[in-house]
């Protein structure tokens, strides 16, 4: 049994405790900001299907007067998924909480949820790298194979959404009479490694969000638009481990992609008092669960735009 | 991964019967040390091999630390060796998802239309999306028709598939589309896709699940030597490992 113990997690009593470091950095998330939420009821099962039909061939049929055409065969197309337990547990003994200043518990309580959003975005973000189609930056004079993030690239990647009649994921952001600012287009989401923000700081029209006309729904982690998409940016995405890295940049449009829990306990903070399994009440432990999965609904909605880094 | 026991000291045994043959094992935590004990080598004769260590910092790969009998008679004594070849190698997965990837190296002018993509490990009836193919690419890469498009696929060899029709299952007939020239990408639509019924009997349509974390070690010949001999192991993981550094 590992325990917190004042070993680890010992007083400040000889010291005057100052409270910045409880500020601890995090990740920008976006397992719940794009994707579609599907539940599934409690006391039932685990795996969700999903069903959709192909769309029917639409190339023009004339009927003739005396016969009917031939029938189409509706064509189905399910998703499974599975939803997983995904979780974390942490023991303080009884020291700690009588030695160590009040908010021990606390802290530990917002660690742990921080935790459990940052695994289930990893969870999400494993499911983007493993299934969404890829597209190459190659206009690029970084000299790599795959090159840095350029305009060009980036209209290959709006035109595969377009193509596919994916629908915008931001509706417009109306223009205003403060100076200085504009209207931003309907866009999708283009999701970010932080390691880029130069790289589309120098695409084409690029507008950071300062410029907005209206600041209302921009995201915290939102670093502008350019064109069509509004970029976020977060050090959760996708590198590989090639000399030059590449970089799993996801533009992402309406109805791309979702995640399943299930009712109610999709996600706990379990807090366990002092005697919750010894004699003599000499440990608390505390832990989250999260009922969780996510996946691809429709890959004509959504690509990742691979890049490595400007020179 | 090994955060996830991080402080914890741990400890587990496993008993088995060696094939003489390669085999990974599989551990309940990222271990620190495992050693092999050869009980059927115990009072051997000369040249086996009784014990065997793997060290997680051991940084030669399929190397293993041996303690090899070399005089069997009463009072017996051994030797320290260092087994080269066909010893130990980690092999813990890293858990996730696997990804679902292939590269085209080509693509045929044909009824139907075949694409190569080595070791792609598709099925028969899942879908594809190819990409990274066309004239819009810097340098044109040929096959414009099929590019950013979807195909439900029939898997010809281990490197080659045939692209159908999502809606008629009608082959592709690329006979008059742009000619092939480089590289592409295909990309398994979904893990979990059930394509319209009836499914084929070779099709598996599991439903999406995140793998987990595996702590593997991959052992040799080296080390469980001949078919029959009987092994215990021991499997740890150290509550701490401190670096005292250098004493030179």
């Amino acid at each position: 049994m590992t325990v917190t113990t004042t070993a680890t997690y010992g007083s400040m009593s000889n010291l005057w405790a100052h409270r910045a470091l409880l500020q601890r950095p995090q990740h920008f998330n976006v397992h719940n900001l794009f994707g579609k939420k599907f539940s599934l009821p409690t006391k039932s099962t685990r795996t969700i299907g999903m069903r959709g039909q192909e769309n029917f061939n639409s190339d023009p049929v004339v009927l003739s007067e005396d016969s009917d055409p031939t029938p189409e065969v509706v064509n189905k197309r399910d998703i499974n998924v599975t939803v997983q337990e995904f979780g974390k547990v942490t023991l303080l003994s009884r020291t700690v909480l009588l030695v160590v200043e009040d908010d021990t518990a606390n802290e530990t309580a917002d660690n742990l949820s921080q935790a459990m959003h940052t695994m289930l975005d990893k969870v999400t973000r494993g499911v983007w790298a493993s299934s969404i189609p890829q597209i190459s930056c190659l206009s690029g004079s970084n000299g790599n194979a795959i090159t840095e993030l350029t305009s060009k690239d980036l209209d290959r990647a709006i035109s595969y959404l377009d193509e596919n009649n994916t629908e915008k994921a931001t509706p417009t952001i109306e223009g205003s009479s403060k100076f200085g600012t504009g209207p931003i287009s309907a866009s999708y989401w283009g999701v970010a490694n932080i390691k880029l923000k130069r790289d589309i700081k120098a695409l084409d029209s690029y507008m950071p969000t300062k410029e907005y006309g209206a600041q209302e729904a921009v995201l915290q982690a939102e670093l502008g638009n350019t064109d069509e998409v509004r970029w976020v940016t977060s050090t959760l995405v996708n590198v590989s481990t090639d000399t030059a890295p590449q970089y799993s940049n996801t533009i992402i449009g309406a109805n791309a992609y979702g995640y399943v829990t299930i009712d109610e306990v999709s996600t706990e903070i379990i807090m366990k008092p002092l005697g919750f399994n010894d004699y003599l009440n000499r440990f608390q432990a505390m832990g989250f669960t999260a009922w969780f999965n996510a996946e691809i609904l429709d890959d004509s909605h959504i690509v990742t735009l691979l890049s490595t880094k400007a020179a | 991964m090994s955060d996830l026991f991080n402080g914890r000291s741990m400890s587990e045994g496993y008993k088995f019967i060696s094939g003489g043959a390669e085999h990974t094992f599989t551990f309940n935590f990222d271990a620190d040390k495992v050693i092999f004990y050869n009980l059927t080598d115990w009072t051997g004769t000369a040249g086996t091999f009784p014990i065997t260590t793997w060290f997680k910092d051991q940084t030669t790969a399929a190397h293993a630390y041996q303690q090899a009998v070399i005089d069997s008679s009463a009072g017996a004594s051994f030797n320290f060796l260092d087994a080269a070849t066909n010893g130990f190698t980690p092999a813990n997965t890293t858990g996730g998802v696997a990804t679902s990837y292939a590269t085209i190296t080509g693509v045929s002018a044909a009824d139907p239309c075949v694409v190569t993509a080595v070791a792609h490990g598709f099925q028969s009836n899942q879908v594809v999306r190819i990409t990274d193919l066309g004239s819009d690419m810097p340098t044109a890469r040929g096959m414009n028709q099929i590019n950013n498009n979807r195909y439900r696929i029939t898997v010809l060899t281990a490197d080659t598939f045939s692209l159908k029709d999502v809606t008629s299952d009608e082959a592709i007939n690329s006979t008059a589309y742009t000619a092939y020239v480089s590289n592409g990408r295909a990309t398994l639509e979904t893990h979990v896709l059930l394509p319209n019924n009836p499914p084929p009997a070779s099709y598996t349509a599991n439903a999406f699940e995140y793998d987990a974390v595996e702590y593997k070690l991959k052992v040799g010949t080296a080390v469980l030597a001949t078919s029959g001999d009987v092994f215990r192991i021991e499997v740890y993981k150290y509550g701490q490992m401190t670096d005292l550094g250098s004493f030179v």
